[in-house]
C-alpha cells in the first residue's frame, strides 16, 4: 500500500461518513430528499 | 397580540403570511390532528402574532380543517381575525366572512388580488362594501405586498379599540325569526361556553352537533329548538342547511350587486371554458389524457430522453476509464482499485445515466401541471374514481405518487374524510414513482429496445389496474362507505411559467445528485465489500462465493417461479428496499466491469425480465415511503402490513405474468 492508497481510503471514508451524516439527520424528519415533490406539491396552493 | 388568518383554500392567505411574517415563521401541526399550523411575528410590529390557519369554506365542522379553524376562533386565544377575501371570487369567500362576523371578534377584512381585479377591469366600491358587513375592509394585493402595512395598522387599531363587527344580523323573514329565538332561548348555555349566542344559534340552526352536544340543552329545549327549526323549514319550503345558505348567498348576492361593477368575464376565463369544452368533454376527455400522457411517455423513453441519456453514459464510460487509466498509472493498491472503479464508478455511473430521462419527464408534467390541465384530469377522474369508492380529491396524491410516494402520503391530509385518507394512502404505492424509472429504462434498453415507451406505459397502466383492483377490494371491505362529495375550483388555463418549470427541474437534478452521491454511493461500497469477501474476508476470485452471494442464495429461491431465482435479482431487489435506485446500482457492481446490458442477458430471459419488471413496480415500497404510512395512519402494524400486501401482489403478479407467458411460447 502506498501514500496515495491511504489518502483515497480517506477520502471514500470521508464522504461515505458525510454521506451518512446526510441522511440521518433527513430521514429523522421523514424525508425521502426528493424536494421537488414536496416543492411541486406546494406549488399548486402557491396563491393560498 | 395575536391575529388569526382565516379564509378560503387559494385566497393568498399563505402569500400573505409570508408577507407579514418573512422568516420569523415557525411550523408545526394543531394538537391532536395533522392540520399544519403555522404561526409568526409580523416583521415591522414586535409584538403581534399571526397564526395561519387551514384555509375553508364555511365554520362546519365537516373536516378537520374547518373543526380545527373553529376551534381556535372560539378558543379566545386569537385577539382579532384577519379574514382573507379573493377578491375576484368575492361571492364565495363572503359565505366564510359572514359566519367570521357571527363570531363577534375584532375583525378586519384583506380584499386580496385587487391587482387581478382591475387588471380585468372590474372595481368594488370597498367602502359601501364595509359599511354593509359592519367591519373594516382593505384592499392588497399580497403577492406584490401592496396595501399589507395599512392592512396591519388597521388590524392593530381594530383590536387595541375592541372594535367589534357592527352588524351581526343579516337575515330577514322567517330564517331571521328562527336564529332570533333560538339565540335567546341557549343564551346562558352560551355564554357558559363562551360562544356568542348568535353563532351558537346559526349553528343550532343548521344542524350542527357538536354545537348542540356542547351547550347542554335540556330535553325541553332540545324540543323547542327542534319545533323552531321544523316551523322554519315548513315556512321557507326547504330543508334548515338549504334554508341557511339561501339566507346568506341572497344577502351576498344582493350587496355584490350594489358594491361591485364587473367588466365581463376576463379573456382568459373565457379561453378555459373553450378549452374545457374538449378537454373535459364527457367522451373525449380520458382517450385525450391517455393520449397525452403516450405522448410523454413517447418523447421521454423513445426520443429526447434516451437520446441525452445515451450521452451522458458515453460520458460516464469516458471518465471511468480515464479514472482507472490514472489509478493504474499512480500504482495504487488494485483491490482499492476495484473498490473504486467497479464498486463507486459503476453503482453511482449507472444511475447517473439515467439522469436525462428523469428530468425530461419531470419536464413535460410540470408544463402539463403548471398549465392547469392537471386540475382538469382530477376532475375527469372523479367519476372513475368513485367506481373503486374514492373522490377526485384522492387522485391529486396518486398523481404526487408517480414522483414520490412520500409527499404523496403527506398530500393526504387534504382529503377531508378519514376514510378517503387511509383508502388513498393505501393505494399509492401502485403509483410506480420516479425512483423506479431507472430500473425500467435499464431493462428496456437490454431487452425490450425497439418497444421502449410501450414498455413504460404498460407499466404504468398495469400499477393503476392493479390500483383499481385493490380499490375495489377495500371498499367492499376494510373501508365500505360513500366517498364524500367533491368541490374544485378549477384555475384559469395558462403558459407554464418558464422560472418555475426551470425552478423545479433544477430542484430535481439536486435531489437526484444528492441521492446518487449519498446514499447510492454508500449502497455500491456495501455491495461491493459484501460481494468482494467472503465470510472469513478473504478476497473471493468469483463474486459466487462471496458472503453477498451467500445471502442472496439463500432468499432466491422465493424468485425462482417467477423466472428470477438468481441470487443477483435477489440481491438488488433488497437493497431496492432502502431506496428503488439502488438496484440498479446494486446490479452494476454484482456485474463487474463490461456492459451492464449484456450481463443482464445473462441472468434474464426476455420474459423473465418483464416479470422482474412487473415485481420492482408493485414490490414494498422503500423505507422512506413506508416510515411515511406509519406517521400518517399512525400505525407500525398499518406500515407492517402494507410491505406484505405490496410484497405478495408483486408476487403475484409476476409469478402470474411468467407462468402464462411460458405456456404461451414467449
Amino acid at each position: 500500500m502506498h501514500l496515495i492508497d491511504f489518502v483515497l481510503i480517506g477520502l471514500l471514508a470521508l464522504a461515505a461518513a458525510l454521506a451518512v451524516r446526510h441522511w440521518t439527520r433527513r430521514r429523522g424528519r421523514g424525508c425521502c430528499g426528493d424536494c421537488a415533490a414536496c416543492a411541486a406539491r406546494c406549488a399548486g396552493r402557491k396563491r393560498d | 397580540m395575536i391575529f388569526a388568518l382565516a379564509g378560503n383554500q387559494n385566497c393568498g392567505k399563505t402569500t400573505l403570511f409570508n408577507q407579514l411574517t418573512g422568516s420569523n415563521q415557525h411550523v408545526g401541526n394543531f394538537p391532536g390532528v395533522t392540520v399544519e399550523q403555522k404561526e409568526g411575528t409580523v416583521r415591522k410590529e414586535k409584538d403581534v402574532y399571526v397564526v395561519d390557519l387551514p384555509g375553508i369554506y364555511s365554520l362546519s365542522p365537516y373536516t378537520s380543517e374547518e373543526i380545527v379553524t373553529r376551534d381556535y376562533l372560539l378558543s379566545g386565544k386569537a385577539d382579532g381575525v384577519i379574514n382573507i377575501v379573493d377578491a375576484t371570487n368575492i361571492e364565495r369567500n363572503l359565505y366564510l366572512s359572514m359566519q367570521i362576523i357571527e363570531l363577534g371578534l375584532p375583525m378586519v377584512i384583506a380584499l386580496n388580488m385587487m391587482d387581478e381585479v382591475r387588471a380585468n377591469g372590474a372595481a368594488i366600491d370597498i367602502e359601501k362594501l364595509s359599511q354593509e358587513l359592519g367591519v373594516p375592509i382593505l384592499p392588497i394585493s399580497a403577492s406584490k405586498d401592496e396595501g399589507v402595512d395599512e392592512l396591519v395598522k388597521v388590524a392593530v387599531e381594530t383590536v387595541r379599540a375592541r372594535r367589534l363587527p357592527a352588524r351581526l344580523d343579516f337575515c330577514t323573514g322567517a330564517v331571521h325569526r328562527a336564529i332570533h329565538s333560538i339565540a335567546h332561548m341557549v343564551e346562558d348555555h352560551a355564554a357558559a361556553i363562551g360562544v356568542p349566542p348568535r353563532f351558537a344559534a346559526t349553528k343550532l340552526v343548521e344542524g350542527d352537533e357538536p354545537m348542540l352536544a356542547r351547550l347542554k340543552l335540556s330535553d325541553n329545549e332540545v324540543d323547542m329548538l327542534c319545533h323552531t327549526v321544523a316551523e322554519m323549514e315548513g315556512e321557507v319550503g326547504t330543508d334548515r342547511e338549504a334554508a341557511m345558505a339561501d339566507m346568506r348567498y341572497t344577502f351576498i348576492e344582493k350587496l355584490c350587486a350594489d358594491t361591485v361593477t364587473k367588466q365581463g368575464e376576463s379573456k382568459e376565463h373565457l379561453r378555459s371554458i373553450r378549452i374545457d369544452a374538449v378537454l373535459t368533454h364527457r367522451y373525449f376527455a380520458i382517450p385525450i389524457f391517455i393520449a397525452i400522457m403516450a405522448l410523454v411517455f413517447w418523447l421521454t423513453f423513445g426520443v429526447v430522453g434516451a437520446f441525452f441519456s445515451d450521452l451522458l453514459d458515453a460520458g460516464v464510460q469516458g471518465l471511468t476509464a480515464l479514472t482507472e487509466q490514472a489509478l493504474i498509472d499512480f500504482g495504487t493498491n488494485p483491490v482499492l482499485r476495484s473498490l473504486i472503479i467497479d464498486g463507486v464508478f459503476a453503482g453511482v455511473g449507472s444511475v447517473l445515466s439515467f439522469l436525462p430521462i428523469i428530468v425530461v419527464l419531470f419536464f413535460f408534467l410540470s408544463i402539463l401541471e403548471d398549465s392547469g390541465y392537471m386540475a382538469r384530469v382530477a376532475f375527469v377522474m372523479d367519476s372513475l374514481l368513485r367506481k373503486i369508492g374514492l373522490s377526485g380529491r384522492s387522485f391529486v396524491p396518486m398523481l404526487i405518487g408517480f414522483g414520490c410516494s412520500v409527499p404523496a402520503i403527506m398530500a393526504t391530509r387534504t382529503l377531508s374524510s378519514e376514510r378517503d385518507h387511509k383508502m388513498t394512502i393505501l393505494l399509492i404505492p401502485f403509483m410506480s414513482c420516479s425512483a423506479k424509472l431507472p430500473i425500467y429504462a435499464l431493462f428496456t434498453a437490454a431487452f425490450f429496445p425497439a418497444h421502449g415507451a410501450l414498455v413504460m406505459i404498460l407499466l404504468y397502466v398495469v400499477g393503476m389496474v392493479l390500483a383499481v383492483l385493490a380499490g375495489l377490494l377495500f371498499k367492499d371491505t376494510l373501508f365500505a362507505g360513500n366517498p364524500v362529495p367533491f368541490v374544485m375550483e378549477l384555475p384559469n388555463y395558462r403558459l407554464p411559467s418558464p422560472k418555475s418549470v426551470a425552478l423545479l427541474i433544477w430542484d430535481k437534478v439536486k435531489d437526484f445528485l444528492t441521492r446518487a452521491f449519498t446514499v447510492i454511493f454508500v449502497a455500491s461500497i456495501v455491495i461491493w465489500v459484501l460481494q468482494t469477501f467472503d465470510v472469513r474476508f478473504n478476497i473471493v476470485a468469483d463474486s459466487a462465493d462471496s458472503m453477498l452471494a451467500a445471502v442472496g442464495r439463500f432468499i432466491a429461491p422465493v424468485f425462482a417461479p417467477l423466472g428470477f431465482g438468481d441470487w443477483r435479482a435477489a440481491t438488488a431487489l433488497i437493497s431496492g428496499f432502502t431506496m428503488k435506485e439502488a438496484v440498479v446500482s446494486t446490479f452494476a457492481v454484482l456485474v463487474g466491469g463490461g456492459s451492464l446490458n449484456a450481463a443482464l442477458a445473462g441472468i434474464f430471459t426476455p420474459l423473465a425480465a418483464f416479470a422482474f419488471l412487473i415485481f420492482t413496480l408493485l414490490y414494498t415500497p422503500c423505507v422512506a415511503a413506508i416510515g411515511a404510512v406509519r406517521r400518517e395512519l399512525d400505525s407500525r402494524l398499518a406500515a407492517v402490513g402494507l410491505v406484505f400486501f405490496q410484497t405478495g401482489v408483486a408476487w403475484a403478479a409476476a409469478f402470474a405474468v411468467y407462468q402464462v407467458g411460458r405456456l404461451l411460447g414467449f
